[in-house]
């Protein structure tokens, strides 16, 4: 689901960067999509973390 | 946080990337200072700015593996001992100390076994050691090299990456990060092209949401490994 929302925001902040005139906008929007991307990845790798250690044999 | 950036470049009109800064710097907070640009050197005057900001950035253009002479001159002239620890006041304690450089070598090259084999680092060592003779917190150093070179995405990235370095908290780390993106989103949304509050108000909630899962996550995962512990 979160995963779903990081990709749906990450397209909306290409797109309002296309929109933009300004440079610096562009620039700024541009970058902020790129730490969602790190949202999304880092997203992955904790969810997967926690499934790993609630799955970790030597705690059944 | 108030961030005080001393440029020193004897051509700064002349400089591509100064004048590329320079539009980025303009930020809430953020005052540019030109050493080769004063008339004349008021120390009380330079050492009021010092003493008012939090973070101080010295930025200017590799030369000789060395600042350019017109901040040595600003240094010795400004930085006197009574002021940096002799007055026992510690003017600038705890204030953030960060170096901006551009470079016309590759940033590869500064390594040992690279064509310059010396590192940005080391030839940062004399600026440092001021530094912690004034007790100031050490930020790591922000290299621009060929900054012609750079495609326009880059030269983007660059720009944020610049103002990032000014103005976000420190460390780097991808809380302060989210951060620094939220407040500025907030910031500049006014002055974004054909979009209506609405659609900016989805993104910005939707971002901080993100945020507050991925830390909901991390608190999650200390607490299994406080059991784990157990």
């Amino acid at each position: 689901m979160a995963e779903d929302t990081g990709i749906w925001l990450s397209k909306e902040l290409s797109k309002l960067a296309d929109k933009q005139k300004a440079y610096e906008n562009r620039a700024f929007l541009t970058a902020m999509k790129k730490v969602v991307e790190e949202q999304n990845d880092r997203m992955k790798l904790l969810q997967g973390e926690v499934d790993g250690r609630l799955w970790n044999h030597e705690q059944w | 946080m108030k961030t005080l950036i001393i440029v020193s470049h004897p051509e700064i009109n002349n400089s591509q990337t100064q004048q590329f800064l320079m539009q980025g710097a303009k930020l809430f907070d953020v005052t540019w200072h030109h050493v080769e640009g004063l008339k004349k050197i008021d120390v009380d005057n330079e050492q009021k700015l010092l003493r008012d900001a939090d973070r101080i950035i010295f930025q200017f253009p590799l030369y000789w593996y060395a600042a350019p002479a017109g901040l040595k001159d600003w240094e010795d002239k400004v930085l006197t001992r009574n002021f940096i620890y002799g007055d026992g006041n510690d003017n600038l304690r705890d204030k953030e100390f960060g170096i901006v450089v551009s470079t016309g070598m590759p940033l590869k090259e500064f390594r040992r076994g690279g064509t310059e084999n010396i590192t940005i680092d080391q030839i940062m060592a004399p600026l440092r050691a001021i530094a912690d003779r004034a007790k100031m917190q050490n930020l790591p150093v922000f290299v621009i090299s060929q900054f012609q070179y750079l495609k326009e995405e880059q030269q983007m990235q660059t720009l944020i990456d610049y103002q990032r370095y000014l103005t976000q908290k420190y460390p780097d780390t991808l809380t302060n990060r989210q951060e620094w993106f939220e407040q500025e989103f907030a910031d500049r949304l006014k002055t974004f092209d054909e979009t209506n509050c609405t659609e900016c108000e989805t993104i910005l909630n939707t971002f901080i949401q993100q945020k507050e899962d991925l830390s909901q996550l991390k608190s999650t995962i200390s607490l299994i490994k406080q059991g784990e512990d157990e």
